[in-house]
C-alpha cells in the first residue's frame, strides 16, 4: 500500500522514535483494524490509530448518538445526534486524513457475520458494552486466529488485555516475547478471554456504564491503553500485554498486571 | 483487594484475612470469604494470589496478596 503524499511531515514526530522509523509507517498504513463498538472506549481508539497513520479500518457499531453519549464519546456533536456513529466515526477520520479507507458496519458482530467480519481484519478492537459481545467476539477470533485487544469499564476501574495474540513460546515466562505476525512456526496463541472468565456472568449481575455510571475521563484512558497495545503489536515492540491483564484504578493510580494460566477446561 | 462491584459488597477494597492452619486452599479461602460477605454467593470473580490468578487448589500463605476480581462490562 503506497504511502500518503506528505507523509514525512505528517508522521515526523513518531517516524524519528527507532520503533517506529520508516519500517514500521508502512506497516501502521498497511494494517487492517476492526473496531467493535464506537461509544467511550472505540471514540480515542478510532482517534489515536487514525492520527498514527493505520491505513485501513473496519467499525462496527449499530447505535446512533445520543445525548448521553456526549459526555465521555468525543468524536460526537450535538448536530450527529440520531445519526449511525460508524458514518460520523467515518467522516471524522476521513477529516483528518483523506487517504485513510474505512468500511463501516451498522450491523453488529453475530455468530452470523462474525467470520466474513473478521475475514477483514489483522486485529480487533473490543470496545463493546456486553458480555454476549465480548465471548462472541473471542470466540470468533479464537477460530479465525486474529489477535484482540481486550478493554472493559467498571466505575472508575478498567481492564486490558491482549488476547490470542501469536507470541513465540518463551523458555521463561518473564522474558520479553516477541512479537510476530510473519509465520504461524514455532508460535503459539496467546491466553483469551475464556482463561480469564470461562463463562460470562449471569444476566444482570455485572452493571454496565448506564447502570452503574462512569467517568468520560475514565473511558479515554482505557480506550488510550487499547490503541497502544494496537500500534505495540502492529509495530511487533516488545511488552505486549499478552498473557496478563491490565487493572487500573483512576481514584489511586493503581495498576496491576495479573498473570494468567490456561484454562484447561475452556470450550467454545 | 476486592475489584469492580465487588466492593460495594465487600466495602472496601483492601481486606485483611487471618489464615486459619496450614495448606489453607482457595476452595477454603471462598468458604470463609462467603461466610463473611453472604452477598459474594454466586457472583461471577476469579481469585488471584500475588497477582497471578489460581485455581481452587492453589494453596495460599501467611503474608500473600489475594485479590477478587470480577469482569467488568462496560465501554
Amino acid at each position: 500500500m503506497e504511502m500518503e503524499p506528505n507523509f514525512l511531515d505528517r508522521y515526523q514526530r513518531q517516524l524519528s522514535l527507532r520503533e517506529v522509523g520508516m519500517g514500521g509507517q508502512r506497516a501502521l498504513r498497511a494494517a487492517r483494524v476492526m473496531i467493535i463498538g464506537l461509544g467511550g472506549l472505540g471514540c480515542p481508539v478510532v482517534q489515536y490509530l487514525s492520527a498514527a497513520g493505520v491505513g485501513n479500518f473496519v467499525l462496527v457499531d449499530a447505535d446512533r448518538v445520543s445525548l448521553s453519549n456526549l459526555q465521555r464519546q468525543l468524536l460526537y456533536t450535538q448536530n450527529d445526534i440520531s445519526r449511525f456513529k460508524v458514518e460520523v466515526a467515518k467522516e471524522w477520520i476521513q477529516k483528518q486524513n483523506p487517504h485513510i479507507n474505512v468500511e463501516i458496519h451498522t450491523e453488529m458482530l453475530s455468530a452470523k457475520n462474525a467470520t466474513a467480519y473478521l475475514a477483514l481484519a489483522d486485529i480487533v478492537v473490543d470496545c463493546s458494552d456486553n458480555f454476549a459481545a465480548r465471548y462472541l467476539i473471542n470466540d470468533a477470533c479464537a477460530s479465525a486466529n486474529k489477535p484482540w485487544v481486550y478493554g472493559s469499564i467498571a466505575k472508575f476501574e478498567g481492564q486490558v488485555a491482549v488476547f490470542n495474540a501469536l507470541i513465540k513460546a518463551a523458555e521463561d515466562e518473564h522474558q520479553d516475547i516477541l512479537v510476530s505476525q510473519s509465520s504461524e512456526e514455532s508460535f503459539i496463541r496467546s491466553l483469551n478471554y475464556r482463561d480469564v472468565f470461562p463463562n460470562p456472568p449471569g444476566d444482570g449481575e455485572i452493571q454496565n456504564c448506564a447502570e452503574a455510571g462512569v467517568l468520560g475521563v475514565l473511558a479515554g484512558i482505557i480506550g488510550s491503553f487499547q490503541a497502544m497495545e494496537v500500534l505495540k503489536w502492529i509495530l511487533g515492540l516488545h511488552g505486549l500485554l499478552v498473557n496478563q491483564m491490565l487493572t487500573y484504578n483512576a481514584i489511586d493510580h493503581s495498576m496491576v498486571k495479573f498473570q494468567l494460566d490456561s484454562n484447561s477446561d475452556r470450550k467454545y | 483487594m476486592s475489584y469492580g462491584g465487588l466492593t460495594d459488597i465487600t466495602g472496601s477494597d483492601a481486606l485483611g484475612f487471618a489464615i486459619p492452619q496450614q495448606a489453607f486452599t482457595v476452595a477454603e479461602f471462598k468458604s470463609l470469604l462467603l461466610a463473611r460477605y453472604p452477598a459474594l454467593e454466586g457472583k461471577t470473580f476469579r481469585i488471584a494470589v500475588n497477582e497471578r490468578f489460581v485455581d481452587e487448589k492453589f494453596e495460599i500463605g501467611s503474608g500473600d496478596n489475594v485479590a477478587l476480581m470480577p469482569p467488568f462490562s462496560g465501554g
